[in-house]
């Protein structure tokens, strides 16, 4: 491909995103950010963890993306007996009073599955988490003495973060092969909170999610245009040292002079951000950078990406875990306010 | 008798002629505060009151110099004064002598008359009578001249400068009081460097950078520095898109809006977006320094 075809095809496909974007805005209000961040996804080739109240537009806005995708959308909720088979396979008797198996909710589409939304997932129990480790991993699954492959599917998860009971944390492995995790929070703008009591547009999602033009980005094309934007997308030495100095403060903050409140920076991390998480969050910068139509990184691409997807890659010491939420997004901030660019 | 009056006459017959000149002459009246007690080195202070008719004018040009007269007599100043009265003007001449004359009796010396000249219908001269004045000797009557001893000189008196000396004092501990202040201010204090205000230790730096040679490599440094100053400032590490609310918390330095955005811009360039190209030709060490002035003279502004 000479270098003009690629610039012309990154610039189409810019636009197209950006038009996928204002499609998704125009359904779901006051997501922006998450709306940016799942595109970033999209073109990164991750998979998104969501977290947030109930009610504040996530599968909507789920529902969005995979009409703007254009392929096959499947969602399922985790309870606690929900085992992997059920997402394999159906079994029931049928109308002629026989057994019958039908390709459960992940193989029913095939390979024109795009999202795959699980809702609630740390309903789910390990066995259930272990599929779908396998399933992000590898985009594949082993069923009826078979591989079934799935290029294009992207995973969206949900945790419920109000109860605790009877629910399975997701293990540290699982976690690290989302991309982002994205906190989903109800709009703070009064016109919008406003809007979405009021408007009768918001009461009824369906239609809400038939206005969204369906295929403005062709997923099938996407995994290609990913590599193109991959390769791009240029880093500089001093960005790298960037990328690299923000890796080594989730992993030993104290050094780079980061300070919380009544927290012994040396016990808090037990362990930083993975390698596989650090390479992913290049991924999204890139993707960030070429949405922002540059060629070369710059250290806000970073910025943009760092804390939705670093912070669920960082692991407390037991002591502190128990605070995560409110020490994550601390010990974030503080890195990103003392690690130097240039 | 008749022969008396005979040999008298003439004299009666002059008199009113010679009254008649005495307004001509003019009339001299010295007066001296003493013509004894002086001795070597004294200085004599001798007053004239010439009274002449107001149409004369004082010759300055023949006044006597100040100089030396003789070997043992000095003129040291010579001033006057007019006063007019009913038409006559009265000069008042001030004379100032010292005496040199070493002597080892009493003596009597003559200080010499002086002329002086006025100018009117016809030249008007008049001359200072002689005085006489008595000099004493300075060393006793009794002891030889090789056996004479200089007398040591007399030690000043001191002068009262008590309250010159604690004023002295009171500016003295208010400058060094207020100096390591300054100095901190200017970044010149040598053993707390680090904790100068962060645009006076990076002007110092830049500084020590601009004697090396100007390379990309000192160029780059030189834009860390700043960065680092801007982050010290600001608390945090500042990014350009942070700029805005850094220059609403910092109002001493938002005159400095364009050039700090400039700055942003260069410095992405530099090591992101083009790190292999060269420095833009508009954007030269020299620009760094002058940004890093103007932010040393905000930084001052701001406290």
């Amino acid at each position: 491909m000479s270098r003009y075809d690629k610039d012309t095809l990154l610039s189409d496909w810019r636009q197209r995103a950006l038009s996928f974007q204002q499609e998704i805005g125009n359904a779901v209000i006051g997501l922006d950010h998450a709306i940016r961040q799942i595109t970033l996804a999209i073109f990164s080739r991750g998979h998104v963890m969501l977290e947030g109240d109930v009610g504040v537009g996530k599968t909507t806005l789920l529902r969005a993306v995979a009409r703007g995708l254009g392929g096959a959308y499947e969602r399922i909720e985790g309870t606690i007996d929900l085992m992997p088979n059920d997402l394999i396979y159906h079994t029931y008797i049928n109308e002629v009073g026989r057994p019958q198996v039908d390709p459960g909710p992940i193989l029913k589409n095939g390979e024109q599955l795009s999202v795959f939304f699980f809702n609630e997932v740390n309903r789910a129990r390990p066995q259930v988490h272990s599929l779908l480790l396998r399933v992000m991993a590898e985009r594949s699954i082993t069923a009826f003495n078979r591989e079934y492959f799935f290029p294009h599917l992207l995973v969206f998860a949900d945790r419920n973060r109000v109860e605790k009971e009877e629910t399975f944390e997701i293990p540290s492995a699982a976690r690290d092969r989302f991309l982002m995790e994205l906190h989903i929070e109800t709009p703070q703008d009064p016109a919008m909170q406003r809007a979405l009591m009021f408007d009768p547009r918001f009461h009824d999602t369906d239609r809400l999610i038939e206005d969204v033009q369906p295929g403005v980005l062709p997923y099938r094309d996407i995994a290609d245009i990913a590599r193109v934007i991959q390769v791009e997308i240029k880093a500089s030495d001093a960005l790298q040292q960037y990328a690299l100095d923000l890796w080594q403060a989730t992993r030993r903050p104290q050094d780079y002079g980061i300070k919380m409140d009544g927290v012994d920076m040396r016990q808090l991390v037990l362990a930083g951000a993975s390698p596989r998480g650090m390479s992913m969050m290049m991924r999204a910068a890139r993707v960030s950078a070429w949405l922002n139509d540059r060629t070369s990184l710059i250290p806000e691409d970073i910025r943009q990406v760092f804390v939705d997807t670093t912070a669920h890659r960082v692991f407390f010491n037991p002591v502190y875990e128990l605070r995560r939420s409110d020490l994550v997004g601390e010990l974030m901030s503080g890195i990103l306010q003392r690690v130097a660019a240039p | 008798m008749f022969k008396l009056l005979f040999g008298l006459s003439p004299a009666l017959l002059l008199a009113p002629a010679l009254a008649c000149s005495a307004e001509l002459t003019p009339r001299i009246e010295p007066s001296a505060p003493r013509n004894f007690g002086y001795v070597m080195g004294d200085l004599i202070d001798y007053h004239v009151l010439i009274t002449v008719p107001e149409s004369y004018a004082l010759e300055t040009e023949y006044l006597p110099k100040p100089g030396a007269l003789d070997e043992w007599l000095d003129l040291r100043t010579v001033s006057w004064t007019k006063t007019n009265a009913k038409d006559v003007a009265h000069y008042r001449l001030r004379l100032t002598y010292q005496v040199f004359k070493g002597v080892r009796q009493p003596e009597k010396l003559t200080i010499p008359s002086l002329p002086v000249r006025f100018q009117g219908q016809a030249p008007l001269e008049a001359r200072t009578p002689p005085w006489y004045i008595t000099i004493a000797p300075i060393i006793p009557p009794d002891i030889a001249d090789e056996k004479v001893e200089i007398r040591e000189s007399v030690v000043p008196e001191p002068l009262p400068i008590l309250s010159h000396r604690l004023r002295l004092i009171a500016y003295l501990a208010g400058t060094l009081a207020v100096l390591p202040l300054l100095a901190w201010r200017y970044g010149k204090l040598p053993f707390f460097t680090k904790t100068a205000p962060p645009f006076a230790r990076t002007m110092r730096d830049l500084k020590k950078l601009s004697r090396k040679p100007a390379d990309a490599d000192a160029y780059r440094t030189a834009i860390k520095l700043l960065h680092r100053a801007l982050d010290d400032t600001a608390g945090f590490r500042l990014f350009a898109g942070e700029l805005e609310s850094f220059l609403a918390d910092h109002p001493a330095f938002a005159e400095l809006r364009d050039e700090l955005n400039h700055f942003f811009a260069l410095s992405r360039q530099v090591f992101f977006t083009a790190p292999d190209a060269p420095i833009p030709a508009d954007s030269l060490f020299s620009r760094l320094e002058a940004l890093c002035r103007q932010c040393v003279l905000a930084e001052r502004r701001s406290v």
